[in-house]
């Protein structure tokens, strides 16, 4: 039986041509915890080497400007040990571009706007970001080949609308998808070949008037100051700005039209934050006026954690802790000491919607109670005011889910499985181990979705760009569901 | 009733007959081409008052025109006010020549009707490719210009942008004699370290100038010209030497960990990055650029954390060892005298230099003017005491019986029971007044300094109505002035104000004065082209 260290050798082709690829970084990451990272470079004739290697379960990638790798790679690799690997045959596909030319509703050149590729559900961009110049030509290169949705975000002031002196209204270039539309839905495919370019993406920006929200802050505490407007944009537009006047007034200019939660923060003298209760504001195609923005005072509320089961009730040596997160704007997070007797107290919790946690393990927030008013089971709606004391009870029926994720070439180590479900704000995340086992514990019990995918790293995981290729599960209490999937590779 | 009035200079306006005859303002102009002088058409000029979107009183008015085919623009029935002036069209910037790196700004009386003309410059364009050694396009650095030294600022509109997948960049802005960098962030040290054992090697590259220099002298300087496309500007970068801190942290407890923390400041900023030591306190940070890096350690412990003195350690070819020892730190004891009457509880605090070193805790000052300071690690430190009522400044302080210069305390071998002695007059000066072109609500910067090469010795004050008051100022000679920050494209530091400083007129405060001195603005409106 051999013994020691084992040696990978091989060979990273053109996909298109079959010609050898030189200076490809060839990469072997370990797939356990506390897994090794080798690398290689290729040789002229496209060849590498990477000795010395540890027995393990590996997924090999490779990387090189110009390409990409073909979604069926990342595969998983076992090394035995003093294996001599020397099959191994990479293929990188030539990246392709998009180019094109965008004008305004006048037909007029606009430069400075950015145009990226968009796929998959239209949240996942490739290749690099580009900007129109001062002819409105862009050119985004290093794109893998497919099918894409190109989206124009022109530049924009936060100036408000100008008076005209020959009355014409000022009118704001909008989001625009190739050709000239509004949302990603309606956008003209653009097709990318292996090293082809896909030119006459020209783009006619959408164009609105120039709208306004205004409203008043009201209800700053005593010697608070420098008030600031946080705006959170569904569209994913988020800011903070000032623009509060001393009597309190405001105006915001310019936000695209969509929907968007405001509030105010101030400053205090001892360095604490104060924030107004977050209002939701949808912004169309005329001004929206009268929004007021106050702030709440703070609350104390006190509570009681009730365990439906013994199991429930937290180990000895495990911290016995609430964690209140602030949903939407300000996002904050509170945390408290459950005593012995479950009893526990906030104090002074800027008002506001909260997701409340266990810090210990295998339980989930079964239902909540505040006086005599229930409440969904981990949603704690603090904006107006305390109606009582809390109680929370807690369940230890939780459930698992568990399987194996494949695809056409075996199991897909490395990827990554998505679980999310309408109360969970951030999806969960593992990613398949060896053999391509995931598993999820400690759920609370309900209806899930769950997909299986590969990305590169540094792409967000923006589960709706996954819609329509996810799988429901449902997961009731204290049971343990076994799902096998098939690893999705975008479209 | 509207009445439609043609004024000499040709305005034409709609106004109506509620008394805005006297008020309104109006701008109007010629805009043309820079270089060939001409009249330009299409250009979209917008004045937008200074205090939109700021939290000062004021108006949120804005103006605009398009201009026509004989490159004339005209606005009118404007409320008086400072704006800020636009002048857009693509393929053009447009600046104030005689301010680069201000916001052109306007200032319009009621009633006043300006002529304006501007002119706007045809951007310059500098494009090229950035490759390795081998050849190999280098896709996603970043390429901006930074202004050769005998040449102007480069104002407001920095050139940069990142290389594409075939290593090409194109950057726009303002002509002028720049070089031009690939830059390359510091502290990128991934995670896992990659092995390799075919000879290869896992080096970063360096950031380098044009053609392919790394230090900045070295690089050739490009000209870009208004209204052209300087082509060929390709960068060769290599790859940078890499060099290792590594170390141990000392004194801390067998059960916690080190956090160990690493800093440096380049031209971008700052970058920052942390690693948790090992159960014997040794930790390595590799992959590092040459440079001077800042290294600290702080332990759970308890109560109060321990932590080590800031280290700064400069790596340049060989790789270097440093220990950092945790303290809890020293007390210092030290003496508040005071002269005169200060009416409250005062505290004396100590600021470290080093914005990423611990805090010290205690100083608050008993009735017979001792105080305990706790937790002072090594370092240079400044010299405060909160709160300084009235007119109460500190006049002046003493380490272990000797005088300190410059407010700087230098602890960085330790206290080693050296005193503190601190004395704080009632009797200090104070200089107030209002600025005569305030021009209506706007925030404008008021700054006295001391020395005026030494920044800390800088006050500055916000005079949101025009008007100002400095207190608790010590005797001495001081420099006085006001600016309006939208001038100088909004203030990040001092730097800019240098030159206005070692201008501005001088005052002498002695004890106990009280004076009064109106100031004027320096710094004008944006010039206009004939």
């Amino acid at each position: 039986m051999a013994q020691g260290p084992a040696s990978v050798t091989g060979v990273v082709v053109d996909s298109v041509t079959g010609a050898a690829l030189p200076r490809v970084h060839v990469v072997l990451e370990g797939s356990e915890t506390g897994g090794l990272k080798y690398g290689a470079m290729t040789t002229v004739e496209g060849q590498f080497s990477i000795s010395g290697v540890a027995a393990g379960s590996y997924v090999v990638s490779e990387e090189r400007v110009g390409f990409s790798m073909p979604a069926e790679d990342g595969s998983e690799l076992v090394v035995r040990a003093g294996e001599k690997r020397d099959d191994l045959r990479l293929k990188m596909l030539p990246a392709g571009a998009i180019s094109g030319r965008v004008t305004n509703a006048d037909g007029e050149a606009v430069q400075g706007v950015v145009v990226v590729a968009e796929s998959a559900g239209g949240r996942i961009a490739s290749g690099t970001e580009a900007k129109t110049d001062s002819t409105g030509r862009f050119r985004i290169g290093g794109v893998t080949p497919g099918s894409y949705k190109v989206k124009t975000t022109p530049e924009n002031s936060r100036a408000p609308a100008e008076v005209r002196t020959d009355g014409a209204v000022e009118m704001q270039d909008g989001v625009t998808y190739y050709p000239g539309v509004e949302s990603y839905g309606q956008g003209g495919r653009v097709v990318v070949t292996a090293g082809g370019e896909a030119s006459g993406a020209d783009i006619r920006l959408t164009r609105y008037p120039v709208v306004a929200v205004s409203g008043r802050v009201e209800g700053a505490p005593e010697g608070a100051f420098n008030p600031q407007l946080w705006i959170a944009g569904d569209n994913g537009e988020g800011r903070s700005t000032g623009g509060v006047k001393p009597d309190g007034a405001f105006r915001l200019w310019r936000l695209h039209p969509g929907r968007y939660e405001i509030a105010a923060m101030w400053q205090g003298p001892g360095g604490q934050r104060f924030l107004s209760v977050p209002e939701v504001v949808e912004v169309a195609g005329s001004n929206v006026e009268g929004l007021a923005l106050r702030v709440m005072p703070p609350v104390d509320v006190a509570g009681r954690v009730e365990f439906q089961e013994d199991a429930a009730r937290p180990a000895g040596n495990e911290m016995a802790r609430l964690t209140l997160e602030k949903i939407g704007i300000g996002g904050a997070l509170v945390e408290v000491e459950v005593g012995a007797d479950g009893a526990f107290h906030l104090s002074q919790v800027t008002a506001g919607r909260y997701r409340v946690r266990p810090s210990w393990r295998g339980v989930y927030v079964a239902s909540m109670r505040m006086g005599t008013v229930a409440m969904e089971g981990w949603l704690l709606d603090l904006s107006h005011g305390v109606g009582g004391a809390l109680t929370v009870r807690m369940s230890s029926a939780t459930g698992a889910l568990a399987g194996t994720v494949t695809d056409e070439k075996g199991p897909a180590v490395g990827a990554q499985v998505l679980l999310t479900a309408g109360d969970m704000g951030e999806p969960k995340m593992v990613k398949a181990g060896a053999g391509g086992r995931y598993s999820f514990e400690g759920l609370a019990p309900g209806k899930y979705a769950v997909v299986a995918v590969r990305q590169e790293a540094g792409q967000g995981f923006a589960v709706e760009a996954y819609e329509g290729l996810t799988e429901g599960v449902e997961i009731r209490a204290g049971e343990k569901v076994v799902r096998d999937l098939k690893r999705v590779a975008g479209e | 009733m509207r009445r439609i009035v043609r004024g000499r200079s040709g305005l034409l306006g709609l106004i109506t007959c509620a008394g805005l005859l006297g008020q309104s303002a109006g701008v109007e102009g010629v805009v043309s081409d820079s270089v060939t002088h001409m009249p330009l058409a299409r250009v979209h000029v917008s004045l937008v008052s200074t205090t939109a979107g700021t939290n000062l009183a004021g108006t949120d008015d804005a103006y605009g025109a398009v201009s026509d085919e004989a490159g004339r623009y005209a606005i009118g029935n404007m409320r008086p006010g400072t704006f800020v002036v636009r002048a857009r069209r693509a393929g053009y910037v447009y600046f104030d020549p005689q301010n680069v790196t201000a916001t052109p700004t306007l200032t319009l009386k009621a009633g006043e009707q300006r002529v304006f003309g501007m002119a706007v410059v045809p951007e310059a364009s500098i494009a090229g490719r950035v490759t390795d050694e081998f050849g190999d396009p280098v896709q996603g650095v970043a390429v901006q210009v930074v202004s050769a030294p005998e040449a102007q600022p480069y104002g407001l509109w920095t050139m940069r942008a990142e290389t594409d997948d075939r290593g090409e960049y194109r950057i726009s802005g303002l002509p002028g004699k720049f070089y031009v960098e690939a830059s390359i962030p510091p502290l990128q040290t991934s995670g896992t370290p990659e092995i390799r054992s075919d000879g290869s090697s896992t080096s970063a590259y360096a950031t380098t100038y044009y053609p392919g220099a790394l230090a900045r002298e070295r690089g050739s300087v490009v000209e870009a010209v208004a209204g052209r496309t300087v082509t060929g500007i390709d960068i060769r970068v290599a790859h940078r030497r890499e060099v290792k801190i590594s170390g141990t942290v000392k004194g801390g407890n067998a059960t916690a960990r080190a956090r160990v923390s690493i800093r440096v400041i380049h031209d971008g900023g700052e970058a920052e990055d942390e690693m948790e030591a090992g159960a014997d306190g040794s930790f390595a940070f590799a992959g590092l650029a040459p440079g001077e890096y800042r290294l600290s350690a702080v332990m759970p412990s308890g109560g109060e954390a321990l932590r080590s003195p800031v280290v700064k350690v400069t790596v340049e070819n060989d790789d270097a060892v440093v220990t950092l020892p945790l303290t809890r730190g020293e007390v210092m004891v030290g003496s508040l005298v005071v002269e005169g009457v200060v009416p409250v509880t005062l505290t004396v605090r100590l600021t470290p230099e080093e914005s990423a070193a611990a805090p010290v805790r205690g100083g608050v000052v008993a009735a017979d003017g001792g105080f305990l300071l706790d937790g002072v690690l090594p370092g240079v430190y400044r010299v405060a005491v909160d709160p300084l009522p009235g007119n109460a400044y500190i006049k002046s302080v003493a380490l272990g019986g000797a005088e300190v210069r410059n407010g700087e305390l230098d602890l960085s071998r330790g206290v080693r029971g050296a005193g503190l002695k601190v004395t704080v007059s009632g009797n200090g000066g104070q200089v107030s007044g209002a600025i005569a072109d305030g021009g209506g609500r706007r925030a404008l910067f008021v700054v006295l300094t001391g020395d005026v090469d030494s920044f800390a010795t800088w006050k500055s004050a916000i005079a949101a109505d025009a008007s100002y008051t400095f207190s608790g100022i010590k005797p001495g000679k001081y420099r006085l002035f006001s600016v309006d920050p939208m001038l100088f494209g909004g203030l990040q530091s001092y730097e800019p104000l240098k030159a206005i400083a070692a201008r501005a007129t001088e005052i002498e405060v002695k004890e106990g004065d009280r004076l009064t001195r109106d100031l004027t603005l320096s710094g004008r409106d944006a010039a206009s082209a004939k």
